[in-house]
């Protein structure tokens, strides 16, 4: 990020000036930091919420009981993850919440995720082979159901809103394989 | 369909309701406890703000400066070489970088080749078949203070274009 960045804002901004976008682009900065609070005011609740309800679970030994049941599962993806490590049940719950749709539930759950696995990284400077999986895992995203597209094909009067759905399982379904594949050969 | 639908809406209720009857019936304090993790929750916020802002200005800026229409206009007769069709490229790119700018850009092809065109439904797999990796990539690390992500950057662009190119390939083979 510190060398994309700047170099991403350079570029433009050059090229922004070359188009005589410079009006457009001021007003864009400060739109910029008006949706940045919303984005965060839209995760703020959904992870209070989330972290509220695990305090919960975690005191009442849901979370242990629901981890023994998940954990064969995660096992193969994050192999170096231990049975009791607070990751499994928030790594669960974002690859469910993925797949089945709810993107703004995943994201707070899978940036929880995150911050446990930190806990055990053993480079802090470096992501740890399971916090690339995660990533993996979100960045292709899989979901069964991608109910934004559907919604917007059928109000531009698609005859088949949904004739996309298989493609789009086995496009993504192909990405993951290969992002897993390349995580497992490429991370000890 | 309908069923997986249901599934997705009726599960986060659902795990609301095991955990509030396991709780009463273990009698801890369930709702000092729910306030004890809830305010949790914004010290993770805090962190993210300034990832979510610097990605969001420079997409912005990307976008409005025409800077994003002319990187497309240089990737263009690369990817073409793969047999894909030019009209696709602005939503593959625009796929990685921005989901609201994908959106649009969606929106534009169904405007202009109509959603059942060829063009119309490869748009349309690229939209659902990944995640805004770039976006994905800046907040899962806000909060842990990694600063090498270069590897997961390229690994997550990586998959996006065989997300793309499988896209590509399934409706030219069907159609």
């Amino acid at each position: 990020m510190n060398r994309i960045w700047p170099w991403i804002l350079t570029i433009s901004l050059v090229v922004g000036i070359f188009n005589g976008k410079v009006q457009e682009m001021t007003t864009g900065l400060f739109d910029s930091s008006k949706s940045a609070i919303e984005t965060c005011i839209n995760i703020f609740g959904i992870i209070s919420l989330w972290c509220g309800l695990m305090k919960i679970a975690e005191k009442t030994g849901i979370i242990n009981k629901a981890q023994k049941i998940i954990f064969p599962i995660i096992h193969f993806l994050f192999p170096n993850l231990k049975k009791d490590s607070k990751a499994v049940g928030d790594i669960a719950m974002n690859m469910t919440a993925n797949i089945i749709g709810l993107g703004n539930v995943a994201t707070p759950i899978g940036i929880k995720a995150m911050e446990e696995l930190q806990k055990e990284n053993k480079e802090k400077t470096k992501l740890s082979k399971e916090m690339m999986m995660l990533l993996v895992l979100n960045m292709s995203s899989i979901q069964l159901i991608p109910t934004t597209v559907i919604a917007l094909r059928a109000s531009y009067g698609s005859a088949n809103p949904t004739e996309i759905v298989l493609p789009v399982i086995l496009a993504s379904f192909v990405a993951v394989i290969i992002g897993v594949i390349i995580v497992k050969i490429f991370y000890k | 369909m309908k069923i997986i639908e249901y599934i997705s809406y009726v599960m986060i209720p659902l795990l609301l309701i095991i955990i509030l009857i396991v709780g009463e019936r273990k009698k801890v304090h369930v709702y000092d406890l729910f306030i004890e993790g809830a305010a949790e929750g914004f010290s993770t916020i805090a962190k993210i703000f300034p990832t979510v802002l610097a990605v969001i200005i420079a997409i912005n800026i990307f976008k409005i400066s025409g800077a994003m229409d002319l990187f497309v206009k240089l990737v263009r007769p690369i990817i073409s070489l793969f047999n894909v069709p030019g009209e696709v490229v602005p939503i593959g790119i625009m796929r990685s970088v921005s989901g609201g700018g994908a959106l649009a850009v969606l929106s534009d092809v169904f405007k202009e080749y109509g959603p059942d065109s060829l063009v119309g439904r490869i748009s349309s797999t690229i939209m659902g078949s990944s995640d805004t990796t770039l976006y994905v990539l800046a907040i899962y690390t806000s909060t842990i203070g990694i600063k090498k992500t270069k590897n997961a950057l390229f690994i997550g662009l990586f998959c996006d274009l065989v997300a793309f190119l499988v896209a590509v390939w399934i409706w030219q083979a069907m159609v």
